[in-house]
């Protein structure tokens, strides 16, 4: 019970590092990409940056407007990143149990359901703030979120349908025991469950919702100091559990790479922890890197991509993974099946993608 | 449209060669200059804030003959020039203020003035603690054209280049 409570406690308070390292990490790459140096006056190489930007935050008024419904208003933030706090409860950070601090058998089914609550966060914000332009980043953020959750919920399923199990360890331990990663398995699904996965957490090329050209700032608009970083730590929250059941769900969780080669052994003296961490590390990276490289897509196209491009493709993922489990094709013939059907998708997809 | 092109747009071409490029850009050293810390040496022809010289040989006897072309050149009035006769019936100039609040950095003093008493300097931090430091009488003119001028010999001296940038 203590050792629960204080696994959580420490689990919190260094996410909470965790997360606002990467906002330092995502300036200084951002900056990197466009020649710029990035924060530079704040210690060196500006790595105190974070702790003068939360001084600030913490430090300024928090306004609430005239008109908005003050409780909602406040309470909002709240929910949004306790929400995106929560599901870390059950994703294992290594393969013995103390580096989780608790294996649910629904581990992924409480993930999905708890990061989908968070969503009322974003809703109660935009509506209680007042203002159209909130309301209306509320109601964009809605959309896209609904619309998205579906391809991504899908492209879970391929991967508990092989491990046969909702739970987050058991779904890396049936990656150990077959001796490969889904990734192989199922590439589609993956490729979908990055896309939505980028549009789940409003992430540029996906950012409807805060559409600095269109919109303000989306739902958080109307909030200032505190508030408003609370939005944003859920955001980056949402980004590190994103990139977490990626990993566990297709990369093998803590594993190293190869894991079935045997001259690779050597790459057995790095923790697991550490292999986790550069996973999710590399998908934060990728995160930061398509933000610096692509424009943000309209808003129908977005709608597009999600109902009639993912959904069919990850339908069809789901169908090939019934076929490998229900008739045990041989990996070799399933492999090449699998290549042919995700280069024929993606060349479907930007055929229509383009048109 | 040709094979190739069908093919790249199959694999999403533009999307990916979009990110190589962002990330070969990633390890290129940033041209951003971290100026206080470094700063860059105007070009030779920079137009700064304005000065007042003398002839080196001759250092206390004004260059200017006091013919006030820089005042009435001047679009924003930022110059005030107050001239007697003295007794060599030779034009001595009693004041001559310079309102940088009100300079625009045109340099057509710079350009109109006869012997070249008048110089544009490279300074271009115009920043004060208060604003009478701003208001530059002929000795603070002075004072500031030739530390530039000695600056500027230095600089040469040590084969500083303008538009370099230097730490």
């Amino acid at each position: 019970m203590i050792a629960t409570i204080m696994k959580t406690v420490l689990m919190v308070n260094i996410l909470l590092v965790v997360i606002a390292y990467i906002t330092w990490a995502e300036r200084k790459i951002l900056g990197r990409m466009q020649i710029r140096h990035g924060p530079m006056r704040v210690g060196w190489h500006g790595l105190l940056q974070p702790i003068a930007d939360g001084v600030k935050l913490a430090t300024k008024e928090l306004i609430v407007p005239t008109g908005a419904d003050s409780l909602l208003f406040l309470i909002a933030p709240v929910i949004t990143l306790v929400f995106a706090l929560v599901p870390f409860a059950v994703i294992p950070f290594a393969g013995a149990p103390v580096w989780q601090i608790t294996d649910v058998n629904i581990g992924l089914l409480f993930i999905l359901a708890a990061s989908s609550l968070g969503m009322y966060g974003i809703v109660i914000g935009g509506w209680s703030s007042n203002s159209k332009y909130s309301l209306m980043g509320a109601l964009r953020s809605v959309a896209q979120m609904i619309s998205y959750e579906v391809p991504l919920i899908l492209a879970l399923i391929g991967p508990v349908m092989l491990s046969g199990s909702f739970s987050m360890s058991k779904m890396v331990a049936a990656q150990e025991q077959a001796g490969y990663w889904f990734i192989f398995l199922q590439p589609l699904a993956f490729v979908v469950f990055l896309i939505s996965g980028v549009a789940e957490t409003n992430r540029v090329p996906f950012d409807m919702v805060e559409a600095e050209g269109e919109l303000v700032c989306g739902f958080h608009t109307e909030y200032s100091g505190m508030a408003f970083s609370v939005f944003f730590l859920a955001e980056y929250a949402n980004m590190i559990l994103i990139s977490a059941i990626a990993t566990l769900c297709f990369l093998g969780g803590w594993q190293r790479p190869f894991p079935t080669v045997g001259f690779l052994s050597f790459l057995d003296v790095v923790p697991e922890i550490v292999w986790f961490s550069l996973k999710i590390g590399f998908f934060l990276f990728l995160y930061i890197w398509l933000r610096a490289t692509l424009p943000r897509i309209r808003y129908d196209q977005l709608m597009y991509l999600g109902w009639k491009m993912l959904l069919p493709v990850v339908l069809l993922n789901i169908f090939l993974v019934g076929l490998f489990k229900f008739y045990s094709i041989p990996l070799l013939i399933y492999y090449l099946i699998t290549f042919f059907t995700t280069v024929g998708c993606v060349a479907w997809c930007s055929k229509h993608f383009y048109e | 449209m040709s094979i190739k092109d069908t093919a790249r747009k199959m694999i999403f071409w533009d999307i990916l060669q979009g990110m190589a490029l962002t990330f070969k850009y990633m390890w290129t050293k940033p041209i951003t200059m971290q100026y206080p810390n470094e700063r860059w040496i105007p070009a030779d022809q920079f137009r700064g804030q304005v000065a007042l010289v003398r002839r080196p040989d001759t250092p206390d006897k004004d260059l200017c003959v006091g013919c006030c072309l820089c005042v009435r050149v001047c679009p924003s009035n930022a110059i005030r020039m107050e001239t007697s006769v003295d007794e060599n019936n030779r034009k001595r100039i009693d004041e001559y203020n310079l309102d940088v609040t009100r300079c625009i950095f045109c340099a057509l003093c710079v350009e109109i003035c006869p012997v070249k008493a008048l110089v544009s300097t490279d300074l271009f931090e115009t920043a004060t603690y208060s604003r009478q430091e701003l208001l530059r009488n002929k000795e603070t003119l002075l004072k500031q054209g030739h530390a530039w001028r000695e600056r500027k010999e230095k600089e040469r001296a040590q084969g500083i280049a303008p538009q370099t940038v230097v730490k």
